[in-house]
């Protein structure tokens, strides 16, 4: 009993340390003073905080040979040529300036569209970390940040993990800005909000939570923004570290938010009333809530005509069985329920089985791991070398090792098969979740048979049942049941069907199209 | 509403699923048997020798396959058949397992043979045997032989790839009787109901060198309250089909009176229907018998594309047809007064009340049913050609 | 409250179907067929009629004591020191109940598939795999059950498409070969089965649209009674008098398909249909446990009583019979009246009673 109360108290003693050991928020607490109106003062104390840091530039100058000035940015962040024709030319050129105050600068002389008034160090410090060059002149307490960045993007790339056959090939790029853009380019109405946030006391990285207004939940909003907002972290540099850290069940192999690179499906889910979250330097954007179908969707079903679309689903669907089942159904045929296989079938089976020294459990275990090795290997190796790893390994070791009699023939279809059906899951991320999930089907499968496989999917069901996203259960609208909403779901439902958007999140605005616009024939002529 | 939660809590189901899983792997082999150590039985067939004592006899197949380039030559399954003698089938079983190193597997068993002399000391040993046993299954086929079982699955089949195959593929032929562990069980279970079973016996096939020992269904063995009791010959096994409303595809050979040559007919569809009818205590049942047939062969000299020669044909063939059932009938309900077409059955149908007497003392009712039989035939297509082939035009009877 | 979930009334007529069906369709069929013979697929519609009745008393006590379960509302009914006593009759009843179920389901897989496991590892896996939606709350059941409801109901219906090429629908006849009587003491099985309707008491609290409860969970009765049809009908056509005769007849129905030689043994779908239709069955049942124990001993909430209330299943189902014959035994004889009873009958009285002290209060201040 003590030593339980003492454990109680370090833990508490223990609390209250880690309170005073929290990283600090802002590093230049000090500087949070604002500017002096000496700018001698305020070079002083902008060195020191830049102390060490051959980057930044500290450029000198007479405004009109009669004020002194001071331009402060990061070599390579901004356009260095544009200040020299726009900002330092025109300054120094100028006989005759009538400056009262900064404002006057901008209003006459430099030629530069966005700027912005700083008037504390933590402001100018943050522009110029943006790749603004601020302006100082003496005598004044405020300085100008001037929209000059120039970062060296990636130009705009077709996705390399969400290729379509037709459709758009433009894709988020690291740049926040360049994304915000292309989705206003796609969203033309003011509706669509932009709300942007700081995240990472070091990395400050931009997180803009984009939805559209009037769509978008509410309450859906609130949530994703407080959940943003409670991240207290030094550095964000991906959007997955965003994503682990707001969503619902941390321990599920499922993803809980949608991660694309497609600017079309940012745009398309948006519409549904879904928030997109943007990470400055991440190419994928965050889309909440999400559910599994979702995960089990193209962009291209919908640009194909919708037979297919629907078509395509169902193989998906299928596919998404055989990879999960497959070689766990077939270890428990093969070690259990040998009656159930046609004769013929068993027998070549059998046959083909009956060199392999191991248990099929094992077998399978061990090509399984195999081929998640080759996948990873494929993966991370240079593009010259992926090729020739997958064609030493799949198809050189597998013949070998079945001439061997090392494995047997079937299971290497069996492994295949599943592989390639893993494939077919178009969101990597999921497709990774439902390839883990196979193991432990496996195990069951090897200890109880068919009865081991169903138990385990019954308990998947029922984690997938129990998952939800950002409030949304992770299964709408098969459970619970939304009859509106299953015609994008076990189907892909024409266009002009599509009249509703889905429930999950936003309750109003909730017709998209007006009904009755089936084409035909004479519709055209109707209306003349 | 779940983030209130701990996170401990969370993590223990993921514990416990690990948990489970490893016991799993610990102690999982109860149940598990692998692919290489069971042998696949294909057919099992039950014989009663002279000193009382069941031999079973099985066909098996061991799996096997040529390790190298060439895997061609297995086209042809190795099968192997073994016999064992035990006091009851379990015993011989077990007398039989020690014989062969791997596990015997029953869950593939597609043909059961029992001999005459099990059959004809009574059924009901094999037949508990075969519903009890959590391998068997009730589509199953049944043969009962008047050989040696062993000497069945001994024969070396050339278009199947086993004997039991060979059986199984001549069962679904329907030419004969097709019957199934199910059926046999509901003919052993109702006392009023007797049941006819398909006869397999080898046949010499092929010629000179090639000569071998094939499979053939040869008739019917009667069983008659759990007892074999007589046998049948194939046409009045034809028969029985008919009244059984169970034919399928069969051929009937006719040659009509003042007409040269024959015509053969295969039959399209047929259906039988039953009216039963209890008149002054008298038992009556009408048959009605429907055939569509179509014609297969004609060497005679008639037209088949004249409607009148059709009319004729179709009389001829429905008095073929019906000669076929009486010598059935004739054979099985005067002779052997076994109620193989299940005739109770369908009067319990319709006169409930007049059964459930006329169960007690069936066997006397039985032989006594005046049967009526009807039978309309339709001749719908006079096959490809119209005229027959070969004749002169002149000959060709109108 | 200790459950905060909500759930629809068609979400709850989702899952006592299969929360009834379960069992009831692999092991009925030879009962009823003892009885019943040829008219055994009369027995149903008999039995539906103690279905209805239960339904609506469960529904009309509801309407008495809105938001209460049946643990609840007998404290209010009969006072603190009855009520208590009532409340955990009806816990003891469903241990013994829930404890059944798993020994029947553990019971069908040992002598089917594993003759050779131990019974604890078939009952502890499927325990646990309860405990896991039940700690889920009523909102997991309840979507859980929406999607192993239809996986049921496909591979109950492939059963039957495919068997249908070897059915024999001669056997319907005769009807009423024996007079009425037969078919009235077959529906003595079924009813037992319908009386377990009474386990709404337990959902209706925490319907989110509690108007429509009635009428769903009446569709609910059809729909089980339709089934149960079904499954006797295609025993019957099948096996005819042979029926009485097997354990399993739908099992031993399944291993009689066969199509174009390739969709044979098809063991492996009654099976999905039992483990599944026994995984909701026994998770509806082990919430109304855990949930009733938990309001039983005022308890904050119920999460804490599901793995002692699993162990103690667990120990219960071993307990419960010595072997199949026996459990058969109990389910067969004793299970029409001991369910009946407690699910239909002690409701009613509790319902009249409730009826009563009401006009009785009323008439007083009148």
């Amino acid at each position: 009993m003590l030593r339980h109360i003492k454990k109680l108290r370090l833990k508490s003693r223990m609390a209250k340390n880690k309170q005073q050991h929290l990283p600090r928020l802002t590093d230049e607490e000090s500087a949070q003073t604002p500017l002096s109106s000496s700018l001698l003062h305020n070079e002083e104390a902008l060195r020191t905080i830049y102390a060490n840091c051959w980057d930044v530039v500290f450029r000198s100058f007479w405004i009109a040979q009669k004020e002194r000035a001071l331009l402060i940015y990061i070599e390579g962040l901004s356009h260095a040529e544009e200040i020299n024709q726009n900002v330092l030319a025109p300054l120094m050129e100028a006989t005759d300036l009538q400056i009262t105050t900064i404002d006057d600068l901008t209003d006459k002389t430099i030629s530069v569209a966005g700027t912005s008034k700083v008037h504390t160090y933590t402001d100018i410090v943050e522009h110029i970390s943006l790749g603004e060059p601020v302006l100082m002149m003496n005598g004044h307490k405020a300085g100008l940040a001037l929209g000059l960045e120039n970062w060296e993007k990636r130009s705009i790339e077709e996705p390399e993990a969400e290729h379509v056959v037709r459709g758009p090939r433009d894709g988020f790029v690291e740049a926040l800005q360049v994304n915000t853009a292309s989705l206003r380019h796609r969203l033309k109405s003011p509706r669509l909000k932009m709300e942007a946030l700081k995240v990472g006391d070091y990395t400050k990285t931009d997180v803009v939570l984009t939805f559209i207004e009037e769509i978008a939940d509410k309450n859906l909003l609130e949530e994703a923004r407080n959940r943003i907002k409670r991240i207290k972290i030094d550095s964000i540099l991906e959007s997955g570290d965003i994503e682990e850290l707001i969503e619902d069940h941390p321990f599920s192999p499922f993803p809980q938010v949608l991660d694309t690179e497609r600017t079309d499906v940012a745009t398309s889910y948006l519409l549904e009333g879904h928030v997109v979250i943007i990470v400055d330097g991440s190419p994928s954007v965050l889309i909440a809530p999400t559910t599994f179908y979702s995960m089990m969707q193209s962009a291209e079903d919908y640009y194909q005509r919708f037979l297919i679309g629907t078509a395509v689903r169902w193989l998906r669907y299928i596919f998404l069985f055989i990879a999960l089942l497959l070689p766990s159904l077939y270890v428990a045929i093969l070690t259990y329920h040998h009656e159930m296989v046609p004769t013929q079938l068993m027998i070549s089976i059998a046959a083909a089985r009956e060199p392999i020294p191991f248990p099929a459990l094992v077998e399978a275990f061990v090509m399984e791991i195999i081929f998640e090795v080759l996948r990873e290997a494929g993966l991370r190796l240079p593009k010259q070398i992926g090729p020739a790893v997958s064609i030493v390994g799949g198809l050189i070791i597998g013949e070998a090792a079945v001439q061997a009699g090392i494995v047997s023939a079937p299971m290497v279809i069996v492994v295949a098969l599943t592989g390639i059906s893993s494939f077919a899951i178009p969101r990597y991320s999921a497709g990774i979740a439902i390839r883990m999930l196979r193991f432990p089907l496996l195990i069951l499968a090897g200890g109880l048979g068919l009865l081991g496989v169903i138990l385990g999917i019954i308990a998947i069901i029922v984690h997938l049942c129990a998952l939800r996203s950002f409030g949304v259960p992770y299964l709408t609208p098969i459970a619970p049941m939304e009859f509106r909403d299953i015609k994008d779901v076990l189907i892909r439902a024409p266009k002009w069907k599509l009249t509703t958007r889905p429930r999950l999140s936003g309750k109003a605005n909730t017709y998209r199209a007006s009904p009755h616009q089936q084409p035909g024939p004479h519709r055209g002529r109707d209306s003349s | 509403m779940s983030s209130s939660r701990e996170p401990t809590s969370r993590l223990k189901p993921l514990f416990l699923l690990l948990m489970c899983c490893s016991l799993l792997l610990l102690s999982a082999c109860w149940d598990r048997v692998e692919v290489n150590d069971i042998v696949f039985v294909l057919g099992a067939g039950l014989h009663e020798t002279e000193d009382g004592m069941i031999e079973l006899s099985i066909e098996m197949v061991l799996p096997q396959q040529e390790v190298g380039a060439d895997a061609e030559a297995d086209s042809e399954l190795s099968t192997y058949v073994e016999a064992a003698e035990g006091r009851t089938i379990m015993d011989a079983i077990a007398n039989l397992q020690q014989k062969v190193p791997r596990e015997l597997f029953w869950g593939q068993m597609s043909t059961t043979i029992i001999s005459e002399s099990l059959a004809e000391s009574g059924m009901q040993r094999a037949m508990d045997f075969l519903a009890r046993h959590p391998g068997a299954r009730l589509r199953k086929h049944i043969f009962i032989t008047q050989e040696d079982p062993v000497e069945i699955f001994s024969t070396a089949p050339h278009l199947e790839q086993s004997a039991s195959d060979t059986m199984k593929e001549l069962a679904r032929m329907q030419l004969g009787i097709e019957v199934d562990i199910l059926e046999l069980l509901k003919a052993m279970d109702e006392e009023s109901i007797d049941i006819a079973v398909p006869l397999i016996e080898t046949t010499p096939i092929g010629q000179g060198k090639n000569e071998k020992q094939d499979l053939q269904i040869n008739g019917a063995a009667i069983i008659k309250q759990g007892h074999m009791t007589n046998t049948i010959n194939m046409k009045a096994t034809r028969g029985v089909l008919w009244l059984k409303d169970e034919v399928e595809e069969t051929i009937v050979t006719i040659s009509p009176e003042d007409v040269e040559g024959r015509l053969t007919m295969k039959m399209a569809q047929s259906s039988t229907s039953f009216t039963p009818e209890i008149h002054n205590g008298k038992w009556r049942l009408h048959i009605y018998a429907k055939s569509e047939d179509d014609i297969f062969e004609n060497a005679s000299h008639l037209d088949p594309g004249d409607p009148d020669t059709i009319a004729m044909l179709e009389q001829e063939l429905a008095a073929e047809i019906k000669e076929r059932m009486e010598l059935a009938l004739q054979i099985i309900q005067k002779d052997i007064q076994a109620d193989v077409f299940h005739f109770g059955e369908i009067f319990r149908r319709h006169y409930p009340d007049q059964w459930k007497e006329a169960k007690l003392h069936w066997d006397e009712i039985y032989p006594e049913i005046e049967v009526n039989i009807e039978v309309e035939t339709t001749v719908n297509r006079p096959g490809m050609t119209v005229e027959p082939i070969g004749i002169p035009k002149g000959e060709v009877e109108e | 409250m200790i459950e905060q979930g909500k759930i629809s009334s068609l979400q709850m007529a989702i899952f006592m179907y299969p929360a009834i069906i379960a069992t009831g369709v692999l092991l009925i069929p030879s009962i009823t067929a003892v009885h019943a013979g040829r008219d055994m697929w009369i027995s149903p519609i008999w039995g539906s009629f103690i279905g209805f009745a239960t339904v609506y008393i469960a529904y009309k006590l509801h309407t008495q004591y809105p938001g209460k379960t049946v643990i609840q509302y007998s404290e209010d009914i009969l006072g603190k020191l009855l009520g208590k006593m009532l409340g955990l009759i009806y816990l003891l009843f469903y241990l013994h109940i829930t404890g059944i179920v798993l020994r029947e389901y553990s019971e069908f897989i040992l002598g089917i598939f594993f003759l050779h496991t131990p019974i604890i590892v078939i009952l502890g896996s499927m325990i646990l795999v309860g405990a896991f939606a039940v700690r889920g709350g009523v909102e997991v059941i309840a979507r859980a059950s929406q999607i192993c409801t239809p996986i049921v109901v496909i591979l109950l219906l492939s059963v039957f498409i495919f068997l249908s090429q070897d059915l024999e629908p001669r056997y319907i006849l005769p009807i009423f070969e024996e007079g009425i009587t037969p078919s009235l003491k077959g529906a003595l099985t079924h009813q037992a089965w319908f009386s377990e309707f009474f386990l709404i008491s337990f959902f209706l609290p925490f319907l989110a649209d509690g108007e429509k409860s009635l009428k769903w969970s009446f569709i609910s009765v059809v729909f089980v009674m339709l089934t149960f049809i079904t499954a006797n009908l295609s025993a019957l056509f099948l096996f005819g008098d042979l029926t009485a005769k097997f354990l399993y007849p739908l099992m031993s129905a399944a291993r009689y398909i066969s199509i174009a030689d390739f969709i044979e043994q098809l063991e492996s779908l009654v099976m999905a249909i039992w483990v599944a239709g026994a995984f909701v069955k026994l998770s509806v049942f082990y919430y109304a446990l855990s949930l009733g124990t938990a309001q039983w001993l005022n308890l904050s909430e119920y999460k804490s009583t599901v793995f002692p209330l699993g162990i103690l299943l667990v120990v219960v189902a071993i307990w419960s019979g010595d072997n199949l014959t026996e459990v058969k035994e109990t389910v067969g004889t004793l299970g029409p009246f001991y369910l009946t009873s407690l699910q239909t009958v002690l409701p009613l009285i509790l319902l009249l009673f409730v009826l009563v002290k009401k006009k009785v209060q009323k008439g007083a201040k009148g």
